[in-house]
């Protein structure tokens, strides 16, 4: 091979660019395990501490049913931000309050701290977990609390 | 030339925008005009070049060895080996097209495979035949074709219409040079001696007797001294002429049209008065009467052999350095060639100008001066009395030759020169000048009159350029540095732009230069023509050795 | 017709992947395929090199595009006519950075009374850089799936593409301008005679394939949402050798990542590679200072030459004759 040394070099910083996450998380990363989202989610409960300071209509459905989110939780996890955006932009500019879900139910007055947070009250543990590991830095905190009134 | 060619207007009648069927299933047509004659056998046996025969390109069998394409592949194979441009220049182009209209060919005949990008595919296609994946699996749908009779003939057609100016090369994002592929393929075209008489016969010629015309020694002397008695009529100064002299400090190499063809002629008459005015320690060389090299147009070993006498007579002749005239393709040989293939010339001195002491760094290896660096230095200097003057009647331009341009970048001298010479110099339009040079349409081999056809349209772009600044300032003279420019504009100008003639920049030095020794009654340009401020200075009454500028320092 | 099959292929691609990776083949589309594709890149990209590096360069051939280094009272032009190696570095940061000789771009046209015009021609240089530029903002981008925890060079790059802040998730101006570029080439190369007629299929299929592989991922982003952690599961399974092809990334990301791979294992195979090409050009890559420092031929061959001696024998008499000094009288 001729110009060996400055092809060489070529071909390891080349190499080394491509595999540099290889080796980014072999050194830096550690361990990684995948995020297990089953476990540790601050969601509200009946008879769970905090249960009772829920406003009434989002306790209990009317059936008496255990409270649940407005979509199912697969659905929330890729489209949460769109939901929420749209929510903004209803109740902003439309004065719209209700919200009609995927399953045909519709949801009155929703609002993110006042509606979502009311369940998944700890911002630390069940947003910035997920945002922070995908890079995500929605701007959503920019205007609203991360905390309801009297959570924790 | 069988033909007349067809009128500037029938000629123009071209589009640029091709359409029809796909160009792998287009074949070219050898119309008269359009292509070179076959060599000679007796030069190409002189040469030891394969397969010599009479053939032309209209014969129905071209008289091929039964092994061609085994000998040509092999060929390919060899040089993708030993050259990695060609290897690389094989794979990396996307077909951006930035190239397409850059050509001369392709601007002047609107023929869709003088595009540089179609004229390579035409090699890339038989290479991935053989060398790729994807045209091993899949031939003509990734671009591959085998290497047939029909492409070795377009092969000829297309690497004969291409004269290696480079131009493509300087819009190309990846530097893919198209005169690289066309060398590489005339090397194969040779394998089994398809080749071009126009370039074998110079070479020939050369390899024998030193020069491409084939001037013998005491022809050679004889010429000389011709244009030194001619000098002498014009100038009134006396000239003797160093031919194979020990000892000089110098050898002055040049192409062998300066002392032969018209008007390079005017050119040698500068040289020679230019030396003998700064009473220059030089000698030329009857051997090394040739500082062209057409080997450059066949391959690089005929390359090295027609260059091998240069430094060979340096060295006989015991100069410590090489000065060289007006040429360009010679400086495409000197510069990037001569000292890796007969170097190292350590026998020679660090090149030093003797009237101004100017080391020549930049030729401290090669220990080869170009004139135009030489004579700007001197300029530069103050050394030369100069009155412009002299050149009035002269409204200027330069063509920058395509090989000191883009493969050395000789643009600033001859302009310094240009400018301390003649007080009427324009430049053509910038697209068309300094690296953006147009081919003068006839070079690297293809300056024969069989294929004036194509000479007048691939010089059209330059011929085109040319006629913008006459129309606007009145051009009248076409300045270049380069024998071929001389010997093939001189046709292009009379054939586009009849009002413009053709000359060197040292026939423009020597019209300028106030030479110690003149006579009282000089009154005349190198050509005869009647100097027009001698005109005006009769009328006033004034002297004409009044207001002479002295030489110019830009310092 | 090369347009046609093209298409038709990348399409297939797709089709197949959207199919495919709802079944029990998802591992291939989510592990298996990865890791082949990227190893054939790696590996067959440095091969390619390697086999360019074999070859010598014989001649130092820069196509010079100014003013060369002579006289110290003319200007020197460094980047285009180098006359050093770092001269010669600098001249390739120029071009693989800003594409400088495309910069140089015109174009010519014959006018009805005879004449030739130049005109400017830049939009291929903006396209070119806006495309290039683009693939590389968003390679980078992509590394926030590939690196735990996020560096935050990753960040600022999306803060900075993202700055507008319009739309859920934020629209980043680089999935704007590379699908705008690749349109703009796509269409200059159909509609621009010139271009047309030296495209080959292999031209048009990685067009369509990067096109493909933009839309699927602005799809993913903009319209059709994917569960990012699960995503991000994936592409740091593959970077730790733990790898995982979870359903909940959903079969558009698997058709996204599926026409990744076509790509990286067509890369080394393709006009792709001029990515390391540039590198090797003779006509960029070395400075132009043959005559002050000799370039050395590996085969410099042997050739026949012709000497004076021979010349003076063949001519020896007319060379008397004319008076000319021998070295054999």
């Amino acid at each position: 091979m001729h110009d060996a040394g400055k092809v060489v070099a070529g071909i390891a910083v080349f190499a080394g660019l491509v595999t540099a996450p290889i080796w980014y998380q072999a050194s830096v990363g550690g361990a990684v395990q995948p995020l297990d989202l089953s476990r540790d989610f601050p969601v509200v409960r009946p008879g769970a501490p905090g249960f009772e300071d829920l406003p009434a209509d989002l306790a209990l459905n009317p059936d008496g049913t255990p409270r649940e989110c407005v979509e199912p939780t697969e659905f929330m996890r890729a489209n949460h931000m769109a939901i929420l955006d749209r929510w903004r932009d209803q109740v902003v500019r439309e004065d719209v309050h209700d919200y009609r879900s995927t399953t045909g139910k519709t949801w009155p007055h929703l609002k993110l701290t006042g509606t979502c947070m009311k369940c998944h009250q700890k911002k630390a543990e069940f947003c910035d977990r997920c945002h922070d590991r995908a890079g995500e830095k929605p701007y959503c905190w920019d205007c609203h609390l991360d905390r309801v009134a009297g959570g924790r | 030339m069988s033909e007349k060619p067809p009128s500037p207007k029938e000629l123009l009648q071209i589009r640029h925008d091709p359409a029809g069927p796909d160009w792998m299933d287009t074949k070219p047509v050898f119309r008269p005009g359009t292509w070179c004659y076959g060599a000679v056998p007796k030069h190409a046996e002189y040469l030891g070049l394969p397969n010599p025969r009479k053939w032309q390109a209209t014969d129905e069998d071209w008289g091929l060895p039964p092994d061609w394409r085994e000998r040509i592949l092999e060929g390919l194979n060899d040089r993708l080996k030993r050259f990695r441009s060609l290897f690389v220049f094989m794979d990396i182009c996307v077909r951006c097209g930035a190239c397409a209209d850059k050509c001369h060919y392709f601007l002047g005949s609107g023929d869709p495979k003088n595009m540089p990008v179609l004229r390579a595919e035409l090699m890339r296609s038989v290479y991935r035949r053989h060398h790729t994946l994807g045209g091993k699996l899949f031939g003509r749908a990734a671009g591959a074709r085998d290497l047939d009779l029909d492409v070795l003939k377009e092969w000829f057609y297309y690497f004969y219409q291409c004269t290696e100016c480079r131009r493509c090369s300087v819009f190309c994002p990846y530097g893919i040079d198209t005169a690289e592929i066309t060398m590489m393929a005339r090397e194969l075209l040779n394998l089994v001696g398809i080749n071009i008489n126009w370039i074998v016969e110079p070479a020939s010629n050369c390899f024998r007797t030193g020069n491409h015309l084939g001037v013998l020694p005491h022809t050679f002397k004889d010429n000389v001294e011709f244009a030194a008695s001619d000098l002498e009529d014009n100038t009134g100064v006396h000239v003797d002429v160093p031919i194979n002299r020990k000892g000089a400090e110098i050898l002055f190499v040049v192409p062998s049209a300066d002392y032969f063809a018209d008007p390079h002629y005017y050119t040698f008459l500068g040289y020679l008065a230019l030396f003998h005015e700064i009473g220059l320690d030089y000698t030329f060389s009857s051997f090394a009467s040739e500082g062209g090299n057409f080997g450059l147009f066949h391959s690089n070993e005929m390359m090295k052999r027609l260059n091998h006498k240069i430094y060979a007579e340096a060295r006989r002749l015991g100069v410590r350095w090489i000065l060289g005239g007006e040429c360009g393709h010679m400086w495409r040989v000197a510069h990037q060639y001569m000292a890796t293939m007969n170097g190292p010339a350590d026998f020679l001195e660090v090149p030093r100008s003797p009237l101004t002491g100017t080391v020549f760094e930049n030729a401290r290896s090669t220990k080869m001066v170009h004139i135009c660096e030489f004579t700007a230095d001197l300029i530069h200097h103050g050394k030369l009395k100069l009155d412009p003057r002299r050149n009035d009647h002269l409204r200027v331009t330069f063509h920058d030759s395509c090989n000191p341009a883009r493969a050395m970048g000789l643009l600033e001298e001859p302009r310094h020169i240009l400018r301390a010479v003649c007080n009427h110099f324009y430049e053509m339009p910038e697209n068309t000048i300094r690296e953006q040079t147009f081919c003068c349409g006839s070079g690297s081999g293809l300056g024969t009159d069989e294929n004036m056809e194509m000479r007048l349209r691939g010089g059209f772009p330059r011929a085109n350029a040319v006629r913008h600044v006459h129309e606007k300032h009145g051009v009248n003279r076409l300045a270049c540095i380069c024998a071929i420019d001389k010997a093939t504009l001189t046709p292009l100008m009379e054939y586009w732009v009849p009002e413009v003639n053709v000359g060197g920049v040292h026939e423009l030095v020597a019209n300028a230069l106030v030479l110690k020794d003149e006579k009282e009654d000089r009154d005349s340009d190198l050509r005869g023509e009647k100097w027009l401020h001698m005109k005006d200075d009769e009328e006033t009454g004034r002297k004409p050795s009044q207001d002479l500028m002295e030489g110019m320092d830009h310092a | 017709m090369k347009i046609l099959v093209s298409l038709v292929l990348v399409v297939a691609a797709v089709f197949l992947a959207l199919v495919l990776a709802g079944t029990g083949l998802r591992p291939l589309f989510g592990v298996a395929l990865p890791y082949l594709a990227f190893a054939t890149f790696l590996i067959g990209l440095a091969w390619r090199v390697v086999r360019w590096a074999r070859s010598p360069v014989p001649f130092r051939i820069p196509t010079t595009c100014g003013q060369q280094k002579s006289l110290a009272f003319l200007p020197h032009s460094r980047l285009d006519n180098p006359f050093t190696g770092r001269q010669a570095f600098g001249r390739m940061v120029l071009e693989v950075l800003f594409f400088r000789s495309l910069f140089r771009n015109t174009t010519a046209t014959l006018t009805r009374d005879g004449r030739l015009v130049y005109g400017s021609e830049k939009w291929l240089w903006a396209a070119g850089l806006a495309f290039h530029w683009s693939l590389l903002v968003i390679v980078l981008r992509h590394l926030r799936f590939f690196l735990e925890p996020v560096p935050g060079f990753v960040e600022v790059l999306q803060d900075v593409d993202g700055f507008f802040q319009v739309w859920v998730p934020v629209l980043y101006l680089t999935d704007l301008v590379i699908v705008a570029a690749m349109t703009f080439l796509f269409l200059r190369r159909v509609l621009l005679p010139q271009v047309r007629y030296i495209s080959l299929a292999n031209d048009y299929f990685p067009l369509f394939l990067l096109l493909g592989i933009a839309l699927t991922g602005v799809l993913m982003r903009y319209f059709f949402k994917t569960d990012l952690a699960a995503v991000k599961d994936v592409a740091l399974g593959l970077v730790t050798f733990r790898p995982t092809a979870p359903e909940a990334a959903g079969s558009l990301f698997y058709t996204h990542l599926f026409l990744v791979c076509v790509l990286l294992a067509y890369f080394p195979f393709s006009k792709l590679v001029h990515v390391a090409g540039v590198f090797l050009s003779p006509t960029r890559n070395l400075a132009n200072n043959n005559r002050a420092e000799r370039h050395v031929n590996p085969w410099n061959p042997e050739v026949k030459t012709h000497s004076y001696q021979e010349y003076e024998e063949e001519f020896h008499d007319l060379m008397k004759n004319a008076g000319y000094p021998l070295e054999r009288e």
